[in-house]
């Protein structure tokens, strides 16, 4: 592997004597800078998170319950397995706001296929599939025919919210399945099943972004295509895979909801139209490319589901949930910008 | 040759002309410091009125930091600038603007979007009584000034981005020639176009100075120089150091003054053959863009270098060899193998390696660390399965900054926070990482500070010499391909021209600039 290269004993000592000392000094307060920064950006997002919970704890006694703390993971859930698949697209350069209308095909196929009475593992299965199907389609458009992300999948988002509507006749079906109460309803212990599927994705989502070759070529497509694709890195098959991907887990979210609500209805989906990329954005990934990381996309989701769990508990209208939103977002991207500036 | 004692000597002549008519501008003493680097020192040159002054002068000469300053864009630090006999200030380029003087810059300022009609008239589109743009009197304004210049047959409402780079030129011309326009500056503005697309802007120029306009011409093209100059400057390290009236001008001169060397002459090129064992070889590779036909070999322990002016497709042949760019035809042969043509992964499977000239924003992740650019193309070997072997990659990136001294605290440093000359170390040990030895390097110094390059340029003869890797150094810089290479290939218009044993500089800059087309 190595080559004997010696080490160049060039004259030129003295020409650069004066450098390593200056670059070492400038290198470290860069570093720490960036580790200041890191800090606070995650440690600004839990501050958010802490505020939330402890002003809802003040307003609600049963906010702060363990069960409570369940059932808002629980109702974050879908949420949080969209939002961990679109980190790595978002940190690759990619984009996908078409998983809302992913969600609302998903159920309505679900609740159709069920009622046409399919086995449950098929009809999950196939619904799967149709979600990798989607996400298919996003990528040949994005990677193979280089349409802009924002625009293919604002596309897609169009034709499959309109398509679950004309499957469902946009009415909701009630769906009654054992394997999916069951979802739902199982305990280990104290704790839902479903709380521990979002700790294992999150899990598996953090060692792929840490520990892995793909991680790293994630994050190297999304910091300079030219010079990934330069150094043989998978520049197409890379994305192709994170779309299909982000499709997938929008499928299975959208069978998660299926289960909690009891019901299929393609309303659903648009709910998740904009919130997916919101957390991820708030999270600290940037919409650029190159940066991010899915703990901040889980601290997050945590802080999107304190939000709309607090304000249900307040019996505030969902619209000031949606304001809030807003102002998180805009907060998190300003101290973001502010400590990068800083750190110059 | 005409620096030194000459010099003020040759000022003086050049600025005081009593018997002339008053000249249209004139810079007198004229210097700029950027930083560390003096652009320019001491220059003095007038331009009259329908006469063409052409500035040559290799990269870096000073040639638009000069026509910068002249068309207010920069301010000098010293001298002064007289338009039509008075004194100037050019603080910015309205200033400039105002007093006739017009710039067609190099990188054409067009919007691409918008019509030749909306192009010529930007920024001074005539309106409508309720204020809106009267798009016909745009288009009657446009084709007037248009058909001034003899270009009648520019389509008005064809959008610029659809038009042949000679046309994009004459439409950014168009628009500089408002009313009033004394002097016209044209900086290289054939550098990316054909021999005949030139010759019709060649012509558009001269039609130009005929109607009594001034004009300064920067270009790389001698041919052209002395076709369409009536006088010409070479400017060398910022200063000036050669002026002549065209007809006494050869190209010879120009080069040499250009070069700072003393006679070119033609040398024997055809060199004896090749006695190393070829790891290299190119076989008749061709481009949709410039590179027409270029074949050449490259041994074991040798460096190679491909010299070329700018547009000679000399950039080109780097990058197509590694399967950046799409090849029309040829082939490229590793140890004997034949790389899958187009394909970067073959190429780097076949053992090659390579780094572009553009190591920015082509090379390096300049918000990740050492390490992780030291590693970029080499992650299948620092795993296991799909997972990266952390503690290997930390080792194998220690052994290398050791190596090839990469200076920095730690390879946890960000790249984009190394000085150009660790950058440039980063990229080739990168490859060396890998194992790969047979490199492609595409500039591989440029912009890098002087202690770097004898570092880079001993750690390259290291390679050559001990491993036995076989180096493609692509540059522009002649001074780098003479001293560095053990024989070099001479580019011109997309076509391998001469082949050269131990290249000197004048053998380089006779076949780049001066030898007849094959």
């Amino acid at each position: 592997m190595s080559q004997p290269v010696t080490k160049p004993k060039v004259a030129t000592g003295t020409i650069s004597t004066a450098l390593p000392d200056q670059e070492k000094t400038l290198a470290k307060r860069l570093h720490s800078g960036r580790d200041i920064r890191s800090i606070i950006q995650s440690q600004g997002l839990l501050l958010m998170l802490l505020l939330c919970v402890i002003f809802f704890s003040t307003q609600s006694e049963y906010f702060l319950t363990l069960s409570n703390m369940f059932i808002i993971i629980t109702g974050a859930s879908a949420l949080a397995l969209m939002a961990f698949t679109q980190t790595p697209l978002i940190i690759s350069g990619g984009f996908d706001v078409s998983v809302g209308s992913v969600v609302a095909m998903s159920t309505v196929v679900m609740g159709i296929l069920l009622a046409q009475g399919m086995p449950t593992a098929v009809a999950i299965t196939l619904t799967i599939l149709m979600g990798a199907a989607i996400g298919a389609i996003n990528a040949f458009l994005t990677v193979q025919l280089n349409v802009n992300p924002l625009i293919a999948t604002l596309g897609t988002m169009s034709i499959f919210l309109g398509l679950a509507y004309v499957l469902s006749s946009g009415q909701t079906v009630v769906v009654q399945n054992d394997f999916l109460n069951a979802i739902v309803r199982t305990t280990v212990g104290p704790v839902p099943v479903l709380v521990g599927v979002v700790f294992f994705a999150f899990i598996v989502a953090y060692i792929i972004q840490n520990f892995t070759v793909m991680g790293r070529e994630t994050y190297a497509i999304g910091g300079n295509r030219d010079a990934a694709r330069l150094a043989g890195l998978p520049v197409k098959r890379l994305p192709w895979m994170l779309f299909v991907l982000s499709s997938m887990s929008a499928a299975v979210a959208g069978i998660v909801l299926t289960a909690q609500l009891g019901s299929a209805s393609p309303q659903v989906g648009s709910t998740f139209l904009l919130s997916v990329v919101t957390a991820v954005i708030l999270g600290g990934s940037s919409l650029a490319g190159g940066r991010g990381s899915v703990v901040g996309t889980l601290i997050a989701v945590a802080i999107l589901g304190v939000l709309q769990n607090g304000f249900a508990q307040l019996q505030l209208a969902s619209y000031f949930q949606t304001m809030a939103l807003g102002v998180a977002l805009i907060l998190a991207v300003l101290v973001d910008q502010t400590t990068r500036k800083l750190e110059r | 040759m005409n620096d030194g004692v000459g010099m003020g000597v040759m000022n003086t002549l050049l600025t005081s002309r009593p018997d002339a008519v008053v000249p249209v501008l004139e810079l007198r003493g004229i210097s700029k410091r950027y930083g560390g680097v003096q652009a320019l020192s001491d220059i003095s040159v007038s331009l009259e009125a329908g006469e063409v002054l052409c500035i040559v002068g290799e990269n870096g000469a000073g040639k638009s930091t000069l026509s910068a300053i002249a068309s207010g864009l920069v301010e000098p630090d010293t001298g002064t600038i007289i338009v039509a006999g008075q004194e100037v200030r050019l603080p910015n380029p309205a200033s400039a603007e105002a007093l006739g003087i017009r710039l067609a810059p190099q990188e054409l300022l067009l919007c691409p979007n918008l019509t030749v009609a909306e192009n010529v008239m930007l920024g001074n589109f005539p309106r409508t009584r309720l204020g809106a743009v009267d798009r016909r009197k745009t288009r009657d304004l446009a084709s007037q000034r248009l058909a001034r210049l003899g270009l009648d047959d520019l389509d008005l409402s064809r959008r610029v981005e659809s038009l042949p780079v000679v046309d994009r030129a004459f439409v950014q011309i168009a628009r500089a020639l408002t009313d009033g326009a004394r002097v016209l500056i044209a900086d290289e503005p054939t550098a990316p176009m054909s021999a005949r697309e030139a010759d019709r802007l060649l012509e558009l120029l001269a039609a130009i100075r005929n109607s009594g306009v001034g004009l300064i011409y920067v270009s790389h093209r001698l041919d052209e120089v002395l076709h369409v100059g009536d006088r010409v400057i070479v400017l060398r390290d910022g200063r000036l150091v050669d002026h002549m009236s065209a007809a006494e001008g050869t190209r010879e001169r120009i080069v040499e003054s250009m070069l700072g060397m003393r006679t070119l002459a033609p040398i024997e090129t055809g060199t004896s053959a090749l006695d190393g064992n070829v790891r290299l070889r190119l076989t008749a590779l061709a481009t949709i863009g410039t590179l027409k036909n270029a074949t050449l070999d490259v041994c074991a322990g040798e460096i190679v270098g491909v010299y070329g002016i700018a547009g000679s497709g000399r950039d080109e042949l780097g990058a197509a060899s590694f399967g950046a760019i799409p090849l029309i035809s040829g082939k490229v042969e590793v140890d004997g193998n034949i790389v899958r043509p187009g394909s970067i992964k073959s190429s780097i499977q076949a053992g090659l390696g390579y780094v572009p000239a553009e190591r920015r924003t082509q090379g390096l992740l300049l918000e990740r660390s050492i390490m992780e650019n030291l590693t970029l193309a080499n992650l299948e070997v620092l795993s296991v399965g799909p997972f990266l072997k952390k503690s290997g990659e930390v080792e194998m990136s220690e052994v290398w900054r050791e190596k090839i001294d990469i200076r920095a605290s730690s390879i946890r440093v960000l790249v984009g926070n190394l000085s150009g000359g660790n950058q440039q170390k980063v990229l080739l040990a990168r490859w060396l990482l890998r194992g790969s030895n047979v490199l492609i390097l595409d500039e591989p110094t440029r912009g890098v500070d002087v202690g770097s390059k004898a570092e880079i340029y001993s750690i390259l003869k290291d390679l050559s010499r001990v491993s036995q890797a076989a180096i493609l150094i692509v540059s522009s810089d002649i001074e780098e391909v003479a001293t560095v290479c053990d024989r070099a290939y001479v580019m011109r218009d997309g076509v391998i021209v001469a082949e050269i044993s131990n290249p000197s500089q004048e053998q380089l800059a006779y076949e780049a600039y001066l030898e007849e087309k094959v």
